[in-house]
């Protein structure tokens, strides 16, 4: 039987099928470690002191964790991070105040997620 | 047997309050005279309790568990979450919550079909920190804070946002003391890409069009035309913030807006609109 057979069609969502939120895999641990270091003074902390550490607790896969160390947020949505949470990762790593067009996270941003594309 | 005695909708970027004078001269002014005229308007309605709706930037819901809407529930909220003061630039403040309206919204939002989690406690970040930081600074006003998904697909759609506003205007009617005036305003938008290739730009043109479109006040044109895939081109991830718009639009139907201004603010990568229903 056809799926479009089944029930009666127009129940699940539409959201959109391409572009950037397309992307996001809520199943990728980048995304976890992102979400809870912030509520954490030394977890915070511990992103710039103890990276590696830090991405074995949250069990981050190679590919995510070669990103994280290559600064290559890019890289990070194409595996799947949330790339709201990866502007964040930015500043967890570069600095949160004063975030703006030239501070140090956003022009690492501006690196890795305009030029390159 | 209260009453919904405004309806409101603005931009909450942090820039607003976190990085202020990187904005350009004239802009600044122009950002807080609009700012200034809703607050006139607010502080003129005299509301008893302030419902705030606005995303949740997953602060307080991982990408794997969002509901559509969420309430907190809390005597007493405290905001900004302790990372985000720094990036606000807003120090920590406490606000009175309404927990007797609070439940009624989960209560009565559930018996209406809405997807509507109770919470012990919601962190705020820019969502509500910087509209409470402008609009009512002194923090005296009660306010329940609505959050939802605007962020994490599949999101609640435009229709749905709008039924949900209707339902909100019917539990403020119908469920609250008639001493109850009760305010509405939705904050989040206008575009904006956070994280993505159109992280520097603004949008300026669908800006301009989306306030067209409610000042025009046909709330059948806006469901047409301001899709999920037209917010995800003028800034994916961003612009679609303006959902809670569309609640606020659902709760007071037809009825042209007030743009009472707007900016497209590079500096802080948003385009910043504030408009007035009532």
């Amino acid at each position: 039987m056809a799926a479009s057979q089944v029930g009666r069609g127009s129940y699940l969502r539409r959201d959109v099928q391409d572009g950037l939120l397309a992307k996001v895999d809520k199943t990728a641990r980048i995304n976890r470690l992102i979400f809870e270091v912030r509520f954490d003074p030394r977890q915070i902390e511990r992103l710039r002191t103890d990276l590696e550490a830090v991405m074995a607790e949250y069990e981050l896969t190679d590919a995510e964790r070669a990103c994280v160390r290559a600064r290559d947020f890019k890289g990070l949505i194409e595996l799947g991070a949330h790339p709201y949470l990866i502007s964040q990762l930015s500043r967890l790593l570069y600095g949160t105040a004063n975030n703006r067009n030239s501070s140090l996270a956003a022009e690492m941003l501006r690196r890795s997620v305009v030029a390159s594309s | 047997m209260g009453e919904l005695v405004g309806v409101y909708a603005a931009s909450h970027a942090p820039g607003l309050t976190g990085w202020f004078d990187d904005a350009e001269p004239g802009q600044r002014e122009r950002v807080l005279a609009s700012y200034r005229a809703l607050r006139e308007r607010l502080e003129r309605a005299r509301p008893t309790v302030l419902v705030m709706i606005a995303n949740d930037h997953l602060l307080n819901f991982p990408v794997d568990n969002v509901p559509d809407f969420a309430v907190s529930l809390a005597a007493v909220h405290e905001g900004p979450e302790p990372w985000f003061e720094a990036w606000l630039n807003v120090p920590p403040y406490r606000v009175p919550g309404h927990p007797q309206l609070a439940r009624a919204i989960v209560r009565e939002g559930t018996r209406a079909g809405i997807q509507i989690r109770p919470m012990d406690r919601l962190r705020f970040d820019d969502n509500f920190s910087v509209p409470l930081t402008l609009l009512t600074p002194a923090m005296q006003v009660p306010m329940v804070p609505i959050t939802m998904n605007t962020i994490m697909p599949p999101r609640p759609e435009p229709e749905l946002c709008y039924e949900v506003g209707g339902v909100l205007r019917h539990i403020i009617e119908r469920h609250t003391p008639p001493t109850e005036r009760v305010a509405l305003l939705a904050t989040g938008g206008l575009s904006h890409e956070p994280g993505g290739p159109k992280y520097f730009a603004v949008d300026e043109r669908w800006d301009r069009w989306f306030l067209e479109l409610l000042a025009e006040g046909s709330p059948e044109r806006v469901l047409r035309e301001v899709t999920l895939e037209s917010m995800e081109r003028a800034g994916a991830g961003g612009t679609s913030e303006v959902l809670a718009w569309l609640v606020a639009l659902g709760a007071v139907g037809r009825r042209p807006a007030e743009v009472l201004g707007y900016e497209p603010v590079v500096a802080w990568r948003c385009g910043m609109g504030v408009v007035a229903w009532t």
